[in-house]
């Protein structure tokens, strides 16, 4: 039994509508919390320095879990990508910050601790923790020879909550379910002169 | 079955037997991985994704085997059928307990997580969450109701010295860690620290300063980085004139010890029992997802195992089947790779010594059959090659074999099929006395008789020498009878030629030579004496003398007779009429002085006939002849003549008849009245009929004399309308 070319074709075209399906499906959930809005990078005494403006939000899954005594780990990922033709984009280097939330249950505070440091700050709300920590979103590069003006080179950034530092039976759920994806996704920046 | 051999069976399954171990490897780690605190959680995910894949390749190849699987079973593929009945046997042993188990794990590991949740515990842990927080309530009050008054002095101060100093001393009455007082909008006035290395206070948060604007006093417990908790106070300062800012005190409270202590204990309770209370849900769901992988993924595998394993099992039994087929279909040369040492590898060898030999059998049978296949052909070269005709026939009168020469001798056409004796009779029925004679020889079963059987066919009479031979047989189903035959008509024609002409050499020789001294001797007697003597003695001279002459004259006209009927004949075949011969030869003697009355009844249509007419116009003389001398003392003699179409054995004939109402022949000389010197008549030599005979003995024909049965002769003579003998056979001359 063989297919006629309208019949592939028919069958093609389906098949193209449900992978657009999907992937609309799946950019909805994925990008649906966690949003970086801009990046502004200036550079200061020789060194880049990188800020990101994001508007964060935690999905109601996520927040229950935080309230039940899941901390929630959320990475800061800034990449510098040499651009290629034919293939996809080589990470030259990488930086990250991490943010871990925590919901004290005996002061009924959220926790959030502050990369690079050993401070924590307590706050009243989780929408509070997390303006302060989008107002945290700033990272100095230093001096990278690497950044020098390339055309072929240019820097993206991202906010996701990071999975992998979710309890072993949160990690299923997380594989699975829309509400676990806080994913920004890479914003982009080129390096200009 | 060699080492080789072993050590591939060995190593064929190994990549699957590898590939499963893999499998069952990740199976094992995500079920690890799976659990709440393992090392290997980090792993969960990866480990999930190859065991998802893992079991997806294993469905895709399960597919990939059923789909060929039922390919074969549409195809009739041998042994296909029964691979599935395994497969179908193998996968309901295999998946029937193991989808219990499933149902009993289930069952068991939902039971088990909720035994981990007790709502006693749960409860307790509320109430004593619920008692912390009343206790650090407890504390916080009259902390604030202490500083209220405390600080209520403050605004007594008049100048950041004694400001600092008083907050300093509040400070350390009340064991705080930090005292400050802020404007607003923020702007520090005044701080004390126990920590005198820290410089610049703990900024409030601006929503709690926010809420102080308003006069509300805003408290809150913030656990430290040392896990000890700390009570942040902001109270509204009173203000000290209408135009001054407003101001907010700040206040840092260390928990007591004894209070952090258990507060960090109580928190970590807390908050790991409210854990795992929802990770519950998640909990199940993860062992449930991971239990049932991995039962899918030892189904999986079972199954394909289990279509392996059928289709290493089922492939001795197809290809036995294979080879059974190929051996009902005559090949023999079928050999089936061994490949097991169990009882289907010696089912297998079995089968394969069983066609060896027979293959072996058949290809010397084959050799026999091909020394068979040239004895017979070089024994149809030599019947081919044989003059004499050759018949075979089995014990059943089937006729097996004749030669070409037989063909052409009895001029008959036999195709190869089957045909037994009595067939050959029914289809060749003017060759009945031939193969009635066959028949008898074969039925009295003698091992030789022998004997000239005379036939009249299409091409007229032929006298055939018929030697029969019995074939020697072991059994009933062996054996037979061998015809051979010769056409002696030529034969027996040539030597009966030949012995006339020696007779007539010597009666020429022997006879008429001195017939003429004799003769001379005796007229010269009766010259020379009959003038001298005289009375009786001259009468008896002319009497002796004359009745010597008229002797030897006789004597002389005999030899001649008898020269001209041995002698060699010159025949001269042309197309005759004979209706036109008949008439000619009639109409002479109707223009005598006879008074025979000739009756001719002459058939029109009658066929035209090869013969020589000199000779036949001889043969209707000396016929007419011999009835007029038997008409001699008969009134009203009459000769009717009458000619027709006729066949014999289907051949065509014409057919002269010739009737008188004479005395007829001596019954007792009718057999041999074709004998030369065979006459009733006082005259004649008797070679007459003889020459008739012979004449028409030369045109192949027939003739026959009977008397007829109120008065007269009848003499019936058949002639072939085609004569395709030829007559120098005879030792006859063609003109």
């Amino acid at each position: 039994m063989g297919f006629t070319m309208p019949a592939l074709l028919k069958i093609r075209t389906k098949v193209f509508q449900f992978v657009v399906f999907l992937l609309c499906v799946y950019s909805l959930s994925v990008y649906a919390d966690f949003k970086l809005s801009g990046v502004e990078g200036l550079v200061d005494a020789g060194s880049l320095q990188v800020d990101a403006i994001a508007d964060l939000s935690l999905s109601d899954e996520t927040q229950e879990a935080l309230e039940s005594g899941v901390d929630l780990r959320i990475k800061f990922l800034i990449e510098l990508v040499k651009s290629r033709n034919w293939i996809w984009d080589a990470p030259l280097k990488d930086w990250e910050m991490l943010f871990t939330l925590h919901f004290h249950q005996l002061s009924g505070q959220y926790i959030l601790a502050i990369p690079q440091s050993d401070n924590i700050q307590a706050f009243n709300t989780v929408d509070e923790a997390l303006d302060d920590m989008a107002s945290r979103l700033s990272f100095n590069l230093g001096y990278e020879q690497s950044l020098q003006q390339q055309a072929e080179l240019y820097l993206r950034v991202k906010i996701k909550l990071d999975t992998e530092y979710l309890p072993a039976p949160l990690k299923l759920l997380s594989l699975v379910s829309a509400d676990w994806k806080l994913d920004s996704g890479w914003k982009e920046w080129a390096l200009e002169p | 079955m060699g080492i080789r051999t072993v050590i591939r069976e060995f190593i064929r399954p190994l990549p699957t037997v590898i590939f499963l171990l893999l499998l069952f490897a990740a199976a094992v780690l995500l079920a690890t991985a799976a659990q709440y605190e393992s090392k290997l959680s980090d792993y969960f995910s990866l480990l999930f994704i190859i065991n998802i894949g893992g079991a997806l390749l294993l469905l895709v190849m399960i597919a990939a085997n059923i789909y060929r699987l039922i390919k074969e079973v549409k195809s009739k593929q041998l042994g296909s059928r029964l691979t599935i009945r395994f497969l179908i046997t193998y996968g309901i042993l295999a998946l029937i307990p193991l989808t219990i188990v499933y149902a009993f794990s289930l069952q068991f590991l939902n039971e088990s997580i909720d035994s981990w949740y007790d709502v006693k515990i749960e409860k307790a842990l509320d109430d004593a969450l619920l008692v912390g927080r009343n206790s650090m309530e407890a504390v916080k009050t009259d902390l604030i109701a202490n500083l209220e008054d405390e600080l209520s002095s403050l605004a007594e101060a008049e100048n950041q010295t004694e400001l600092f100093s008083v907050l300093d001393e509040i400070r350390g009455t009340y064991d705080l860690t930090e005292l400050s007082l802020y404007s607003v909008s923020g702007r520090i006035i005044a701080s004390s620290n126990a920590d005198v290395t820290v410089i610049i206070p703990d900024s409030p948060d601006e929503r709690m300063m926010t809420m102080v604007k308003r006069g509300e006093i805003q408290s809150r417990v913030e656990p430290l980085t040392d896990n000890s908790l700390q009570l942040r106070i902001l109270m509204p300062a009173p203000s000290v004139s209408v135009d001054q800012e407003g101001r907010v005190y700040q206040v840092l409270y260390q928990l007591p010890f004894r209070f952090s202590n258990v507060g960090e204990s109580l928190e970590q309770a807390s908050s790991q029992y409210n854990r795992l209370v929802y990770l519950r849900r998640p909990l199940k769901l993860s062992f449930i997802t991971t239990l049932t992988l991995v039962t899918l993924l030892t189904g999986l595998a079972g199954l394909w195992a289990a279509i392996l394993s059928s289709r290493k099992l089922i492939a001795p039994l197809r290809d036995l089947a294979e080879g059974t087929r190929a051996v009902a279909s005559g090949d023999y040369s079928k050999q089936l790779p061994v490949t097991s040492t169990d009882e289907l590898g010696v089912l297998v060898q079995s089968f394969n010594d069983m066609t060896g030999e027979i293959n072996r059998t058949q290809q010397k049978e084959r050799l026999t059959q091909n020394q068979l296949e040239d004895q017979r052909a070089y024994l149809e070269t030599v019947l081919r090659r044989l003059s004499s005709g050759v018949f075979s026939f089995d014990l059943n009168h089937q006729l097996r074999t004749s030669n070409e020469t037989a063909h052409q001798i009895l001029k008959i056409e036999l195709d190869d099929s089957q045909i037994n004796l009595e067939g050959l009779k029914a289809k060749f029925n003017w060759l009945l006395p031939f193969f009635d004679y066959i028949q008898e020889g074969m039925r009295q079963g003698s091992y030789e008789w022998q004997k000239d059987i005379e036939v009249i066919g299409p091409q007229g009479r032929q006298v055939l020498n018929v030697r029969g031979s019995r074939l020697p047989y072991e059994s009933l189903s062996r054996g037979g009878f061998v015809i051979v035959f010769d056409d002696m008509t030529n034969l027996i024609q040539a030597q009966r030629n030949a012995a006339w002409g020696e007779v007539a050499r010597r009666l020429a020789h022997e006879i008429k030579n001195p017939l003429t001294p004799i003769q001379l001797s005796a007229e010269r007697v009766r010259h020379k004496f009959m003038n001298k003597v005289e009375g009786d003695d001259k009468q008896a001279l002319d009497r002796a003398t004359r009745t010597i002459a008229n002797q030897v004259e006789s004597m002389k006209q005999m030899v001649n007779e008898f020269s001209e009927y041995a002698q060699p004949v010159m025949v001269q075949l042309k197309p005759l009429d004979l209706n036109q011969l008949i008439s000619d030869v009639v109409e002479l003697y109707k223009g005598s002085a006879e008074t025979v009355i000739f009756e001719l009844d002459l058939q029109a249509d009658l066929p035209m006939i090869t013969a020589d007419a000199s000779r036949l116009r001889q043969v209707l003389n000396n016929l007419i002849i011999n009835a007029k001398d038997a008409l001699d003392d008969t009134a009203q003699a009459k000769i009717e003549i009458t000619t027709r179409r006729t066949s014999i054995n289907q051949a065509a004939f014409v057919e002269l008849s010739m009737k008188d109402n004479g005395k007829g022949f001596n019954e007792n000389m009718l057999d041999r009245i074709f004998e030369p010197y065979v006459t009733t008549k006082e005259k004649g030599t008797g070679l007459g009929l003889a020459i008739v005979k012979r004449i028409i003995d030369e045109h192949n024909g027939v003739i026959r004399i009977e008397n007829q049965v109120d008065q007269g002769a009848s003499i019936v003579i058949d002639l072939p309308v085609e004569l395709n003998h030829k007559l120098e056979d005879f030792g006859f001359k063609t003109l």
